[in-house]
């Protein structure tokens, strides 16, 4: 093709991507090592105290929001696949695709009124199993409450993602592992798992860094009185606390780390499964 | 089998689960405020001119973010998928770089990089339209290029040239049409993504510009009824939305089959 | 009317086609035939304008089209893919050319209804691809790269998709097209059996180099290398020496028979042995010896094949010998003793 063409087609998206991604990043991760000359000032800041234990709260929530939510999801999936229900299946990815991405903060909403004090479950609770939520202690804005609310998008997320390992999965294998011996538990956790397992873990590790970098939620939900690394790095861009923006960057490189790091897991659990299905399917490559 | 129906309680604790919310949600909509039915939460909703404005200013960004999703990122992933194979890796790397780099440190650098001189664009709402492309580009990416390859982009582009169609010619009638619905399957995710940012836009403008998910945190504080009527009628556009892409996949399906079938009674 | 010469195509690594050269008459029918990996495909894309070559050059008519696009070449491909248009009719696929070309609407209807009626697709004229079966994805494929009545059709593997029957039904279509347009064709192939049976000259290909051009008849009845010999039918290797006696006879064993040598192993044989390729009709197996001087072998096993029997038998040097064996006795028994008669009906 015409050099101009090229310019034509691919111009747009250098300037774009150098623009709105590469310049403000080098920017942030070089200004987090610079106070008029090198410092880790910001870095020691960022790993000390309320910052460190933002950190330690974040790596908790998502871990445990990315188990529950990877237990589910991936449960559902196998529920879905086994039952073979097509138009079921259907319906449910797409509404799980509406609710990871689009009602983060509607959905937050529903959670607050709904666990809230005049709220249908916690009336209904208390009607019907004697349990008193305030009484109880339990509160939405604590890592517990918001490790509940961040499941409930994160299973229909892990639903999303790990459908379509389950559905590459060829159905003879079943017939092959029966006609050998091994019943249908047998099979699910000596083969079907074994086989999963890295779709899973990449899997997990998507819901981790999900959950990691979850702003919105926690904001609407918990405003000033949950400590995560987003919440900071937001107060320090808002100016609630002193205008450290070295600090800022400090922390938002490391968040940067974490999910590269999860990401890294996600891709090498892709690559993983590609191999696998070839293997499965004899070598061929699948069409 | 004792297996199906352990299948089923755990698609019926799944729905349960995804339900549950939603019905608290419209029964406080609709009960919370008087403790009887009444819909006057929705009647200070939509009288609420504020409300009107901000659905305004999330549909033209999540409009402009579509027009500009497609004309940056439809090019070169079709370019590189015909004709340079490895800068396809690249493009389809550097797409995930808003897994790596969320909203909230993309809006601190904004913040940071935006905020003085020529591109003083921080506290203006036209630094989001970018933002929110660049939020959506792995999911339009990846969705164009799955439409891609399935479709054999290479080969019917290969069968067009030997036709006789100049390259211009087999990308409009051929190319286009055929992968219009991955572009449009992507553009649906780019808008999705926008209507329901929040980060970006508040950490940058500072609240001064409202969009809908301003807006309803807004209310919301203010007003917990009004605030959960605009939640529950975000969700149902959502929802309906969904059912209608829904329902208009399945009846293509069921016209192609009309079409055969009438064509062999014939 | 397409003359290919000295063709080379090279990759970063290794090298796909090397120094291939070929005259094509126009209104042949040629194939080009070899595994995958011989580079047959490769020397059609370069042919098509789909891959420039690294050197050599292509020449429709007078015409030096190398350098040229594939929309100015005015060649017919169908795509092993069929890569038919799915937002179009078959009807439309077909009008595609006729468009870009911008003739007329009513010349356009007719050509479109000639070519489906030649194709027997009159009935699918207004179907999408994806509700017609393999078979008639195929004839749209070739009724579009008809449509403009090229001078050349390039067809890659086009039949290589589809169940066995629909394929031979539709490779006499094929043949039938071809001769009743005039048109010159050039298919790449890996079924030798399809080759054999549509080409008027077989080009067989390995490892992106030519081995032997020929008739069918010829790449059947008189393999040059031992690679078109197994290739191209069946044929087992046997080693044999000269007779030292000045016939042209040779010696295998103790028996001695007429047989008519490639240049090559004339070569191989004077200075010592040589292998010769025996095709399964050649051999015959007789219950008792004629000459006394025919080798004896013991049958591994029998093959129906319908107009034939196959037989396999093991030789006293533990050369295993496939026969086949028309009418005659229904089956050979394992184990059972049989006399080896070798005949080479070219002689």
């Amino acid at each position: 093709m015409r050099k101009t063409s090229l310019i034509l087609v691919y111009g747009p998206l250098l300037a774009f991507l150098a623009l709105f991604a590469l310049v403000p990043i080098v920017g942030v991760i070089f200004s987090s090592v610079w106070a008029r000359g090198m410092t880790a000032e910001f870095y020691a800041q960022s790993l000390s105290g309320q910052y460190l234990n933002a950190f330690l709260t974040t790596l908790k929530v998502a871990f445990w929001s990315g188990l529950a939510g990877l237990a589910g999801g991936g449960l559902v999936a196998l529920s879905l696949w086994r039952t073979r229900w097509r138009w079921l299946t259907t319906t449910i990815s797409a509404l799980s695709g509406v609710l990871a991405n689009f009602a983060g903060l509607p959905l937050a909403v529903a959670f607050m009124v709904t666990l809230g004090a005049s709220g249908l479950m916690t009336n209904a609770l208390q009607t019907f199993l004697h349990i008193n939520l305030s009484q109880m202690g339990f509160n939405l804005s604590s890592s517990a409450g918001l490790i509940l609310v961040y499941s409930a998008f994160q299973v229909p997320l892990a639903l999303l993602v790990s459908l379509p390992a389950f559905s590459s999965i060829p159905d003879d294998l079943e017939g092959a592992a029966l006609s050998l011996g091994c019943g249908v538990p047998g099979y699910l956790w000596r083969v079907l798992l074994p086989i999963l397992a890295p779709s899973l873990l990449g899997t997990f590790a998507l819901l981790f860094a999900n959950a990691f970098s979850a702003y919105v939620t926690a904001y609407a939900i918990a405003g000033g009185s949950i400590n995560l690394i987003p919440i900071q790095i937001g107060y320090l861009i808002d100016g609630n606390v002193s205008l450290n923006v070295g600090l800022g960057n400090a922390l938002a490189v490391e968040e940067m780390v974490v999910l590269g790091a999860s990401l890294w897991v996600f891709a090498m659990s892709v690559r993983l499964r590609a191999k696998r299905r070839a293997n499965v399917k004899g070598g061929l490559p699948i069409v | 089998m004792f297996e199906k129906w352990l299948y089923r309680v755990i698609i019926a604790l799944f729905l349960l689960q995804v339900l549950l919310p939603f019905v608290g949600l419209i029964q406080f909509t609709l009960v919370g405020g008087s403790g009887a039915l009444s819909f006057a939460s929705f009647a200070t909703l939509f009288s609420d001119p504020s409300f009107a404005l901000s659905l305004f200013n999330s549909l033209w960004l999540a409009g402009a973010a579509v027009l500009l999703s497609i004309v940056i990122f439809t090019p070169p992933v079709w370019h590189a998928y015909l004709y340079a194979p490895k800068l396809l890796r690249v493009i389809e790397a550097v797409s995930f770089v808003p897994f790596v780099v969320p909203a909230v440190v993309l809006a601190l650098a904004y913040v940071q990089f935006f905020s003085s001189g020529l591109l003083n664009l921080v506290g203006t709402p036209y630094l989001l339209p970018f933002a929110f492309a660049l939020l959506g580009m792995p999911f339009y990416v990846q969705v164009f290029l799955n439409r891609l390859r399935h479709a054999d982009a290479r080969a019917v582009h290969e069968a067009a040239q030997t036709l006789g169609a100049s390259d211009v010619q087999a990308f409009i009638r051929i190319q286009l049409p055929l992968l219009r619905s991955g572009i449009i399957n992507g553009s649906l995710l780019v808008f999705t993504i926008s209507i329901g940012e929040f980060t970006i836009t508040q950490l940058t403008t500072g609240g001064s510009y409202v969009t809908l998910p301003l807006y309803l945190l807004i209310t919301f504080t203010n007003n917990p009824l009004e605030g959960s009527a605009m939640a529950v009628v975000t969700l149902f556009l959502a929802v309906a939305g969904v059912v209608a892409a829904l329902a208009a996949a399945s009846g293509k399906r069921r016209r192609m089959d009309a079409v055969t079938a009438s064509k062999e009674a014939s | 009317m397409l003359s290919v010469r000295n063709l080379t195509k090279q990759f970063r690594g290794h090298t796909a086609v090397q120094d291939f050269s070929a005259e094509v008459a126009a209104g042949e029918f040629i194939a080009l035939l070899g595994p995958s990996g011989s580079g047959k495909t490769t020397v059609l894309r370069m042919v098509a304008g789909l891959l420039p070559p690294t050197s050599g050059a292509v020449y429709i008519g007078d015409r030096n089209v190398t350098t040229a696009r594939p929309k100015d070449r005015q060649i017919g491909v169908v795509f092993q893919s069929y890569a038919l248009f799915p937002h179009l009719t078959a009807g439309d696929n077909i009008a595609f050319s006729l468009k870009v070309r911008r003739w007329s609407k009513r010349d356009i209807a007719h050509r479109v209804d000639e070519l489906l009626e030649i194709t027997q697709l009159s009935q699918r004229k207004n179907y999408y691809p994806e509700q017609m079966s393999g078979g008639e994805r195929q004839r749209v494929a070739l009724a579009r790269a008809l449509a403009f009545n090229p001078p050349l059709l390039l067809l890659d593997e086009p039949l290589s998709a589809l169940d066995a029957k629909v394929r031979v039904s539709l490779r006499e279509m094929l043949k039938d097209v071809q001769q009743r347009l005039h048109v010159t064709a050039v298919m790449v192939t890996h079924d030798q059996e399809e080759a054999l049976s549509l080409a008027d000259r077989v080009i067989v290909m390995e490892s992106g180099q030519i081995e032997q051009i020929g008739t069918p008849e010829e790449v059947y009845h008189s393999p040059q290398t031992p690679f078109v010999s197994t290739f191209v039918g069946v044929a087992t290797p046997i080693p044999v020496r000269a007779t030292g006696d000045g016939s042209s006879d040779v010696r295998w064993g103790d028996y001695a028979f007429p047989w008519m040598l490639t240049a090559a192993e004339q070569r191989e044989l004077a200075s010592g042995t040589t292998h010769i390729y025996v095709r399964p009709e050649a051999v015959r197996l007789l219950a008792t010896p004629l000459t006394g001087q025919e080798p004896k072998g013991e049958v591994l096993f029998s093959m129906f094949l319908g107009n034939a029997v196959r037989v396999r038998v093991r030789m006293p040097d533990e050369t295993v010998l496939t026969a086949d064996i028309a009418g005659g006795k229904a089956m050979y028994q394992p184990g059972e003793s049989v006399f080896v008669q070798l005949y080479d009906e070219r002689l």
